[in-house]
């Protein structure tokens, strides 16, 4: 096993891709982003190279749920396919400048070469003549982000390091385009076509009730919240451990939006029920059953959303029920 | 209705039983919600809070020593220095105007010489008082008068408006709610009965809402759209029109009167959907005339045309006024409610004030305890009346809703709704549970469903008590602290004042020449201004993007640098303020990084925020802490002699948790110190003046420091700057 | 001219009291009674009567201990004027009194000091060296001389500086060494060396590191003057002694300026001087009165026409908004009832349309000159909400009067025609 390691190790010391061989294989994909995998990491970034590299080191599986690294990924693109737009056949008298992204799952002893403990990265490794083994990990620059635009911010650093002016060039996303004709389209086949329906579910008391109330339910439970702040759906750690809140007044995960809105929710419909239902039911003992089993419901809700509002630890000294560790 | 008035018990007329009940009823609330706002005062004293409300405070102070007409055209010279502020101009006035007539009264009338200070201390809780009568006038037109006692009790203690309302916070939002309920009920109520009077009252009322607070835009955009939405349900009549031409007409009239505002009703798009939809009212009057008068079949083909046409026209005008230049682009505070990344990418100012963050879950449960559950329940069984008035509160809610979730700081205008609408489910509720005439049969009570009335009754009961316990807490907990005094425990839990604020801006008021200029960040303008009465560079008003970034890039840039700016403001002193030595989070080294992107905003090639952070990117004031951190104006004064109160050894930031090294001593070369407070949270320097022998300050300080004793030859020709 | 009369008009009641201080001046000699027995003739001898005449004079040797520039308070001085003559020694015994910190202090606190250079084998103790250097002068050290082969006399043309101090230059043979100085803008060279001068250490030949001073970067005497007013000049011998004019120029007797009064009003309101409120757009008046020391006496500060000695007002917020040239107005007593002693300029500007604090800044530096320094902080407010120009004033606003009472003639008249016109076709109807 060693030897084979060794063996390779030593191929790949002679095995840098010439710069043609990237010109031509850039050529040939749509996309400019070139994936970077553990098969040809060491190709491409061993020993002497004769071109720039950016590489993205990055993921986008759902278990590791990296925002950022959503973010960036489209946004490296756009810079990659900008810049091969301007340069088809590269640059002439100059070092070349070649993207690649490298995706954990695909790459893991690239990653663990790099002994990376935290995601996305940007690295920028220079021409260079050096032949010495692994010469790429010591030679590679790294990116800092920053708050604003990555697009800008990115292409401010690139030309930093090579010296180049980049053009952004933002793609009509046609798909997109094509969906959304097709679906205005549609809509507007429908509605002439079931002119009526559509017109009485929109004159439906009950449908702006439903939409008022979803939205009440979101917007007082932190929809907005995650929107802005990307806040994750939740938190999961290494050893398997799953976490549903964070403690702080200032802070929540995206499932915490959804238990506290059903369990609003629950409440709210407990007490329309009460309100609504029970009275219309003559039966003495059927009528003392149910508004007991919701009173009783009503209180174990809301016991427990006392005791989840105690979970954000904020001192709050009130609980009907001690769930003593929920 | 003869009946009723013959009801006595007694032989007391039930009607008088029951308006004296109501009066006592209103009384205990009012005494509630004042008394549960008075924790702060007791606790420390009467004192204004926080950082607006000592403009405020100092701007009525103006107002009661000089005329009305005085403080209408204030040039404000102490603040904003070298610029100054039209401080008369750019101010809501109602709230001084306010407590300047409530002085003027008790001292002419009633002979009572109150000090300013404390009217507007106690101005607040006096009005949420008012608040509460208000709310329960509103929910009674939208249910009945028990509705309405609840939610005047729920508005009386919900700490969602408690939060901006107890004594000493002597903000304009303290009155604004107040009106904002005014405003909504008077509406109501003109909108019902079509009455020219009550609409009359209500843009007096929007009036004096625009007199004392920018969110008046709330209800410019709020009841335009209840009359829109009206309008789209087909439920125009000509109640509807009298009651909103008479509100537009005047209330934009009225509201153009105040200095501030000005011409903004007719120009600025924020106030665009009052205008267009009085059009659209117009149109639909005379729709609603030709309808009458012409056959059903040629109307609609009418009414096809001149819709496509209004509306496009409309489309077509508001877009080429915007491009003209004649109606202003909304403002950027305006965008960051819709585009929630707006403020973050545009304008750093905005999303540097933590107000403007979004809110999380918790919030709204601390700031309304069980109201929040309630509050979907009221909504559903306003949809179920769905009267005009219902369609008001729903519309109401769901915007709020929003506009709470995406800014903290609005959590203050749903509270009301909220209450309003938790009251209408509660009452409902217990009209159903208390009418004990279900439970009897004849004369037989039915024992079942006395016990499911019980069992209703006292669980909600005693939510409603727990209700106010969570009340007292968190009024008691987060709202009542002053925020210039500090209470801290100390480890035998005997309370612990730190009072660095204000022995800091007394030292500055007592030592300092009257006319210094004093230069801090801008969150301390305005307690500058109020307790050392010193002229500022900037503060809480910020209106001038560019000054801030100017004090921002004297406290990022290198000594020099920074000494070129502070001369050519004539600034005579620098505030820093520094909690590393107590722990004291709120601290300018952690703002620091806002003064930063501010500044870069304005001097990109000089201030890069980049340069700030370590090369592994991370924000430290330790041993790794980057060259332009180190050098910064910020960081020296911060930890000038920091590492000294260690005893040699290195230092502890105990709010970054970072050791500052002994030996990284900051050198100091154009400022002095001058104070440094008690817990070291204000330290204040003297901002050197030019050398008299005409070295720049880094030789002569470093002159001064070089011991006499040791000597110098100079025998070889000198390596300097010479004159050819 | 109704406005200058106002300006006179308020000297009668401007009631600074200034009194002559008549107080002889304390002055000090350090000398090293080796070299020079400064009861010899030697070519100071005009001057050592001159300040005889003129001061009272306490001579040390450098080594003197009881010599001490400050009173015990450490805050005033005890002399007003310090001359330093040429030591042989590079220390001194009293460095506790005469070391750079206390010499810079004395200037600080407004004592002037005249250094007088060495020959070769003479210099400057080495703390009165390091001060000079604070000050951005640096004499050759001690051994070094300046030489010039081809012009062996000092001249006018080759060797003057022009400046406001020296018009003439009456010594010729020099013997003595050169310093240089940096660009310390409060320095100002009076004679420099020619273009072929040097200093070098006697003995040894030209060398890029050692020799002092090449050609004209090298200045024989040089005068610096502090912010606070406190004059120093380093001479390079004890020649250049003849220059009167440049100790009387150290020791305040010449060139030496004081502001009067400096003052503004605004021309709605002359009566009320230095009004710290102004309107946009305000006529503003700034006077301001310039004394000169001549003889023992204050006597008027006149300039020629078109002089560059010119004092000039900005009025500036951040930056100037307005810079303009002081014009003449005449002389004028700063006393009530006083002589003429004063020479008044003014000017008279627009306010700009702009509010803010404002500054009426008169900064005189001009070389040779006590530098003048006066800001007066002002504000400028904006219009008050009344004093806008209203109705018929405004031309926009002819439009919409024009239509109201067009709205109202039209109105008028179909009530007019509602009522009666309508009626009679009613009646001719009915009839």
């Amino acid at each position: 096993m060693k030897i084979l390691i060794l063996l390779l190790q030593i191929i790949g010391l002679s095995i840098a891709l010439s710069n043609n061989q990237l010109k031509s294989l850039v050529q040939s994909k749509s996309s400019k982003l070139i994936s970077l995998t553990d098969e040809n990491f060491e190709s491409i970034l061993q020993g002497k190279r004769d071109y720039h590299i950016i590489a993205l080191l990055t993921s986008s599986s759902p278990q590791i749920n990296c925002v950022l690294c959503k973010e960036i990924g489209p946004e490296l693109e756009i810079i990659a396919n900008s810049w091969f737009k301007d340069h088809p056949n590269g640059i002439e008298d100059d070092f070349d400048l070649y993207f690649f992204k490298s995706e954990f799952l695909e790459s893991r002893k690239l990653f663990g070469l790099f002994q990376l403990n935290n995601i996305p990265k940007i690295f920028y490794f220079p021409p260079t003549n050096s032949t010495a083994n692994r010469n790429y990990v010591s030679e590679k620059v790294e990116y800092q982000f920053y708050q604003g635009d990555h697009k800008d911010l990115m292409i401010r650093w690139f030309s930093e390091l090579t010296g180049y002016k980049f053009n952004l060039y933002i793609p009509v996303d046609k798909t997109k385009l094509a969906i959304h004709a097709i679906l205005g389209f549609t809509s507007v086949f429908l509605l002439k076509r079931y002119k009526k329906y559509v017109f009485n579910v929109l004159k439906s008391k009950n449908t702006w009730g439903t939409l008022s109330l979803i939205l009440i339910l979101l917007f007082t439970t932190g929809y907005m919240f995650n929107q802005i702040r990307g806040s994750p759906y939740i938190i999961e750690h290494q050893d398997g451990r799953r976490e549903f809140f964070l403690p702080g007044q200032q802070t929540q995960l995206g499932i915490e939006t959804q238990i506290i809105s059903f369990v609003y929710g629950i409440l709210s419909i407990l007490l329309i029920v009460l309100i609504k239902r029970a009275p219309t039911i003559k039966t003495d003992s059927i009528n003392l059953l149910l508004v007991s089993i919701i009173s009783g419901l009503i209180f174990v809700m809301f016991s427990t959303l006392l005791a989840l509002f105690g979970l954000k630890g904020l001192g709050f000294p009130y609980r009907f029920i001690r769930f003593i560790k929920f | 209705m003869s009946n009723v008035n013959q009801l006595t018990i007694y032989g007391v007329d039930i009607q008088l039983i029951r308006t004296l009940l109501k009066i006592i009823i209103f009384i205990s609330i009012a005494g509630a919600a004042i008394s549960s706002r008075l924790f702060s005062v007791i606790r420390f004293e009467a004192i204004i809070h926080e950082f607006d409300p000592w403009f405020n405070f100092r701007a009525t102070k103006y107002l009661v020593t000089h005329s009305y007409y005085e403080f209408l055209n204030w040039f404000d010279d102490r603040t904003w220095y070298p610029l100054g502020r039209v401080t008369g101009g750019t101010l809501y006035p109602g709230l001084m105007v306010t407590s300047g007539a409530i002085w003027h009264i008790l001292k002419n009338y009633f002979k009572l010489p109150v000090d300013i200070r404390n009217i507007c201390v106690l101005l607040a809780p006096a009005f949420s008082g008012l608040t509460a009568i208000f709310t329960y006038f509103l929910t009674k037109e939208m249910k009945d008068s028990s509705a309405g006692l609840l939610a005047a009790i729920f508005m009386g203690i919900a700490p969602g408006y408690i939060s901006r309302s107890v004594a000493g916070s002597y903000d304009n939002e303290a009155i604004a709610i107040t009106l904002l309920m005014a405003t909504f009920y008077f509406w109501i109520k003109s909108m019902k009965i079509g009455s020219v009077f009550y609409a009359t009252i209500t843009a007096l009322c929007y009036f004096y809402m625009v007199s004392a607070w920018g969110g008046y835009v709330f209800i410019t955009n709020l009841i335009p759209l209840h009359v829109f939405v009206l309008l789209l349900m087909g439920r125009y009549n000509p109640k509807l029109y009298t009651a909103y031409t008479t509100w537009y007409a005047l209330g934009t009239l009225a509201s153009m009167q105040i200095p501030f505002v000005g011409f903004l009703p007719i120009r600025s798009n924020d106030h665009m959907a009052a205008l267009g939809v009085f059009g659209l009212l117009q149109l639909v009057a005379f729709g609603d005339y030709v309808k009458s008068k012409v056959p059903n079949k040629q109307f609609k083909s009418f009414l096809i045309v001149s819709v496509v046409f209004v509306f496009g026209s409309g489309i077509a005008a508001l877009f080429g006024l915007t491009a003209m230049g004649w109606i202003a682009p909304w403002t950027g505070r305006f965008y960051s409610l819709w585009d929630t990344n707006y403020a973050k990418i545009h304008i750093p100012i905005i999303a540097s004030v933590s107000e403007h963050q979004p809110t999380a879950w918790p919030a709204f449960f601390f700031d309304t305890s069980m109201l929040i559950w309630l509050f979907p329940a009221g909504i559903y069984l306003c949809f179920q009346d769905l009267k005009d008035e219902h369609v008001f509160v729903i519309i109401y809610s769901v915007l709020c809703s929003y506009f709470a979730g995406v800014m903290v700081r609005l959590m203050l205008t749903l509270t009301p709704v909220i209450c309003v609408s938790g009251a209408i489910a509660l009452s409902k509720l217990f009209d159903v549970y208390l009418n004990i005439k279900d439970a009897f049969h004849g004369d037989n009570i039915s024992i079942s469903k006395v016990i499911s009335k019980l069992t209703v009754l006292l669980s909600f009961g005693f939510y409603l008590f727990y209700f106010v316990l969570h009340c007292t807490w968190v009024t008691s907990n987060a709202y009542s602290s002053p925020s210039v005094v500090l209470a801290s425990r100390n480890p035998d839990g005997s309370q612990n004042l730190i009072d660095d604020y204000r022995e800091a801006y007394y030292w500055l008021r007592m030592n300092t020449p009257e006319d210094a200029k004093v230069m801090a960040w801008w969150d301390y303008g305005y307690q500058i201004g109020g307790m050392a009465d010193r002229t500022t560079l900037v503060d809480n008003n910020t209106w001038n993007n560019t000054h801030i970034a100017t004090v921002g890039k004297a406290m990022a840039s290198p000594e020099n640098v920074s000494y070129e700016i502070l001369k050519k403001h004539d600034v005579d002193y620098v505030l820093v303020i520094f909690g590393g030595l107590l722990g004291y989070s709120g601290d300018d080294i952690n703002k620091f990084l806002w003064m930063v992107r501010i500044a870069e905003g304005i001097w990109p090639d000089e201030i890069k925020e980049r340069d700030f952070f370590t090369d592994r990117g991370e924000y430290k004031m330790d041993k790794d802490a980057s060259e332009t951190m180190k050098n910064s104006l910020m960081y020296k004064l911060c930890y000038w002699r920091f590492s000294e109160l260690f005893g040699g050894r290195d230092g502890v930031d105990r709010v970054r948790n970072q050791q500052i090294p002994i030996n990284a001593v900051p050198e100091l070369n154009v400022v002095e110190e001058a104070f440094t407070s008690e817990n070291w949270i204000v330290r204040i320097y003297k901002v050197k003046d030019l050398d008299n022998v005409g070295r720049d300050l880094y030789d002569a300080t470093k002159f001064e420091n070089k011991k006499s004793g040791k000597r110098n030859r100079i025998v070889k020709r000198p390596k300097i700057d010479l004159r050819e | 001219m109704i406005k200058q009369f106002y300006i006179l008009l308020n000297f009668l009641y401007f009631t600074i009291i200034f009194a002559l201080d008549i107080g002889i001046e304390q002055t000090l000699v350090l000398h090293d009674p080796e070299i020079l027995p400064l009861n010899d003739s030697t070519s100071g001898s005009n001057f050592l009567k001159y300040l005889d005449s003129n001061f009272e004079l306490t001579f040390a040797d450098y080594n003197n201990d009881e010599i001490s520039l400050f009173y015990n308070d450490e805050e005033s001085i005890r002399f007003d004027n310090i001359i330093l003559f040429p030591s042989s020694k590079k220390t001194i015994n009293n460095k506790k009194n005469l070391n750079q910190h206390n010499l810079l202090k004395f200037i600080n606190l407004k004592g002037n000091v005249l250094v007088i250079g060495g020959s070769e084998s003479t210099s400057l103790p080495e703390p009165f060296r390091i001060w000079l250097n604070e000050l951005g002068i640096y004499p050759a050290p001690k051994n070094y001389k300046y030489i010039d082969h081809f012009n062996t006399k000092l001249s006018e043309k080759n060797n003057l500086i022009k400046n406001n101090i020296v018009d003439s230059l009456k010594v010729e043979s020099y013997d003595g060494s050169a310093a240089l100085i940096t660009n310390n803008e409060l320095i100002f060279p009076i004679i420099s060396s020619s273009k072929t001068g040097y200093t070098n250490k006697v003995g040894t030949p030209i060398d890029q590191e050692s020799t002092w001073t090449f050609g004209t970067q090298g200045y024989l005497a040089v005068a610096f003057q502090a912010l606070n007013n406190a004059r120093v000049a380093w001479i390079g011998s004890i020649d250049l002694l003849n220059q009167v004019e440049i100790y009387e120029w150290v020791f305040q007797k010449k060139n030496t300026l004081r502001l009067q009064f400096a003052q503004h009003v605004n021309n709605e309101d002359p009566s009320k001087i230095n009004p710290t409120l102004y309107r946009i757009k305000d006529q503003a008046i700034y006077t301001i009165g310039i004394s000169e020391f001549k003889n023992g006496q204050w006597v008027p500060f006149e300039i020629g026409d078109g002089s560059d000695l010119t004092p000039q007002l900005s009025f500036k917020m951040l930056d100037p908004y307005q810079k303009l040239n002081l014009e003449k107005l005449g002389k004028v007593s700063s006393k009530e009832k006083g002589d003429l002693d004063t020479f008044a300029y003014f000017v008279n500007f627009t306010v700009p349309d702009h509010h803010g604090m404002f500054t009426f800044e008169l900064d005189y530096k001009r070389h040779g000159y006590s530098w003048i320094l006066d800001k007066k902080i002002v504000t400028v407010r904006h219009l008050a909400n009344d004093e806008f120009k209203r109705s018929w004033d405004i031309t926009n606003s002819w439009l919409y009067i024009a239509s109201t009472l067009l709205v109202i003639i039209a109105w008028f008249l179909f009530v007019v025609n509602y009522i009666y016109v309508g009626k009679v076709n009613y009646k001719k109807k009915d009839q």
